[in-house]
């Protein structure tokens, strides 16, 4: 074997050790032609392995060619509400404006403003209604000088008088020159 | 057939795929060191060139330790990678291949043992370097023409199973030695073992190999030197 291998020099050698030789030679070709073949089974997916390790090259160099910038800080509330506002300004303005014109639009046309009003609440005593128990009045009618007169003649109840009372009126004046 | 003579022909002329070929008209070295220098300076071309140089030779290695396709186009991937990766820590002591042989058979080893798909070792290494001297392997030839063995179907299916037999020490070894022609003592560095266990894995791998392959042997060829019998009497005919 070591000969067969180059390990021992290949002199004076047996019959049986160089038949060897060539068993071990010709095991040799047919596991490397095996191993060949097998190559050759699989060269349509060799020849696409470059571009595989290409790629995974470029991933690799990618981090060293261009180092990874620090992540930017996270914007504030009021900062990303501006910013919409700005990617949104000609709406923004646009309903601004029509806000504007309705509430215009109400003041003009909507009805006056009302006077105030004060709503109280007041409490009026309970008034026992009086019921006449006497003889009922008089009434007299009597011509005056300048006007007419009535005459209300109203009994007590307790029978120890009578109230009159006397309701004048003055003749209306004619305005009228000279009548 | 003599795929290592091919081999060797297309290593040298840096391009076994000449479609597959970096920019037409680059100048691009045919020297491994100097393409590896260019490499170490970021030139994608110059490592291309030695991917298309290898690549072949590496899938052949780490199909003949995994025995999967989908595994060994991994382990190459990963290996020429890792080997990217790590081309300024490369010196130049040993050469471009061997650096890579060694990365793509550490991968597949390793790749073997996170599936644990190796099979057990028949026989502790101090048994098998014991049984080295006490039998011999079978001095009998299929046919003196393996070339034309491979072309029969059955053959070469028997030969594939019979590696998928072996443990995976004993294929590891195999292969190196059969497909790169590695010595002892390279093999003792890349197994990061001793030469006599090296020495022990090879004689039971062949062994079992044979042992796997008996019915397919004939006799001892007519030429005690191995020449080549009538291709007549090959049983692949």
């Amino acid at each position: 074997m070591l000969a067969a291998d180059g390990e021992a020099p290949a002199t004076d050698l047996g019959p049986e050790a160089r038949q060897t030789t060539a068993a071990v030679r010709e095991l040799g070709e047919l596991v490397r032609g095996s191993l060949e073949l097998s190559a050759d089974d699989a060269e349509p997916r060799l020849a696409g392995l470059w571009d595989l390790i290409e790629r995974r090259l470029d991933v690799a160099e990618a981090p060293a060619a261009a180092p990874v910038a620090a992540p930017a800080a996270r914007p504030s509330l009021g900062a990303r509400i501006w910013s919409w506002l700005a990617g949104h300004r000609s709406h923004v303005a646009t309903g601004l404006l029509s806000a504007g014109a309705v509430a215009g639009l109400s003041m003009a046309l909507g009805p006056a403003p009302t006077e105030k009003v004060v709503v109280k609440t007041v409490t009026v005593p309970a008034v026992q209604p009086t019921v006449m128990t006497g003889s009922p009045p008089e009434v007299e009618s009597m011509e005056l000088i300048g006007g007419s007169g009535t005459v209300f003649t109203i009994g007590d109840d307790d029978g120890d008088g009578d109230t009159a009372v006397i309701w004048v009126e003055p003749d209306e004046v004619d305005p009228t020159e000279g009548i | 057939m003599s795929k290592r003579a091919g081999l060797a022909t297309a290593a040298a002329a840096g391009a076994p795929d000449a479609g597959r070929a970096p920019a037409a008209g680059a100048a691009v070295p045919s020297d491994d060191r100097a393409l590896v220098a260019l490499a170490q300076k970021g030139d994608r071309a110059a490592f291309r060139t030695l991917f298309e140089r290898y690549h072949r030779r590496a899938y052949a290695l780490a199909f003949g330790v995994v025995r999967n396709q989908d595994d060994a186009l991994d382990v190459v991937q990963d290996a020429f990678i890792k080997a990217h990766r790590h081309l300024d820590k490369f010196e130049g002591q040993a050469s471009f291949y061997t650096w890579l042989y060694r990365i793509v058979m550490n991968l597949a080893i390793d790749h073997l043992r996170k599936h644990k798909r190796q099979q057990p070792v028949d026989f502790t290494d101090q048994a098998v370097e014991n049984a080295v001297s006490e039998d011999a392997l079978l001095p009998k030839i299929i046919g003196g023409n393996p070339g034309r063995a491979l072309m029969d179907r059955e053959i070469r299916e028997r030969i594939s199973e019979a590696l998928d037999s072996l443990s995976e020490n004993h294929r590891a070894v195999l292969v190196m030695r059969e497909l790169d022609g590695l010595s002892y003592e390279e093999m003792a560095v890349v197994m990061q073992c001793s030469k006599g266990t090296i020495m022990s894995r090879l004689f039971h791998a062949r062994k079992n190999m044979q042992r796997q392959l008996a019915d397919l042997y004939q006799g001892p060829p007519p030429d005690a030197d191995g020449a080549a019998p009538d291709p007549e009497d090959s049983p692949a005919d």
